[in-house]
């Protein structure tokens, strides 16, 4: 990398550095809510209080900042982070049901840093994309030769195989936002992965759980599933 | 904290009639807040959005 780039990205890094022991040193967030303050203005915000929301967003940006050092030295733009964990607290704010988790800084921690990672993957997949219609030459008459043209399966077939590919990717990317445990029975009862299927009472004795506590964990982990992909559609 | 411009953070539009979010003083209209809330990864606008919301913390 020339010495210019390395001065620059030195720069970023240390700004938003600097932005954040700003932020830390001066005590510039709001303090974190107390569980009952918390419980307060969830159920303020479930009556349709907007001001409430507000609250829930702002007294946890320090979560942001929290789990954003976890990513220095990833090499990404320090007030990008910032900005990609805010997101990710909006959208825990907007998705949070308080039936299913217990408290919403938890739940929050959790957005925050999948939000960042999933930005990152995303990026990272983009750098090396390639569209099947990419034009990458011309034949002998001057046509323009696609990338989906000189591949040895017909067209068709790379075109589902691309589209069956995508769902997988949506299915990986959806089963990251369950519990480890919820990831893990599916796996094992759908044989994902490569993973030999297992009945729930194969899974059970693995796992030292009950049957039924199988049954329970899997149905959840569907419902959460199909939310998702619910929400997407 | 003080409340800045009365236009939104991230899109420039006035105050609208739908409230939206005010974050550090920075206030965030209604259509941008919830797009923002539905944000894939993967949306042509996501830097859009990313960007703008770096204001807030400036």
């Amino acid at each position: 990398m020339l010495p210019g780039l390395w001065t620059l990205l030195a720069a970023s890094v240390i700004q938003g550095i600097m932005l954040l022991i700003s932020y830390v040193t001066q005590n510039s967030f709001p303090k974190p809510l107390t569980e009952e303050e918390e419980k307060y203005y969830l159920e303020k915000l479930a009556e349709g209080d907007e001001k409430a929301k507000e609250i829930l967003i702002e007294r946890n940006l320090r979560l942001v900042a929290h789990i954003i050092k976890k990513f220095e030295g990833s090499g990404d733009d320090f007030d990008d982070l910032i900005s990609i964990g805010t997101i990710g607290l909006i959208k825990a704010v907007h998705t949070f049901n308080v039936k299913k988790s217990s408290r919403l800084a938890t739940y929050a921690s959790r957005c925050i840093e999948n939000e960042i990672l999933m930005y990152m993957r995303s990026k990272k997949k983009m750098r090396a994309e390639m569209s099947l219609y990419e034009p990458i030459g011309t034949d002998k008459e001057g046509n323009e030769i696609h990338f989906m043209d000189v591949l040895s399966t017909d067209a068709e077939a790379v075109a589902e195989m691309v589209s069956r590919n995508l769902d997988r990717e949506q299915l990986w990317r959806k089963l990251n936002n369950l519990t480890p445990q919820e990831r893990k029975v599916l796996m094992l009862r759908f044989g994902l992965k490569g993973k030999e299927r297992k009945t729930q009472k194969e899974i059970a004795k693995k796992l030292g759980i009950s049957r039924s506590y199988v049954s329970r964990i899997e149905k959840r982990a569907i419902d959460r599933l199909s939310e998702q992909f619910l929400a997407e559609a | 904290m003080m409340m800045t411009a009365g236009k939104c953070a991230i899109c420039g539009a006035g105050p609208a009639a739908k409230y939206g979010l005010v974050i550090l003083g920075h206030y965030i209209c209604r259509p941008c807040e919830e797009a923002i809330s539905g944000l894939a990864w993967d949306d042509p606008r996501y830097e859009f959005y990313k960007s703008g919301l770096k204001k807030i913390w400036r």
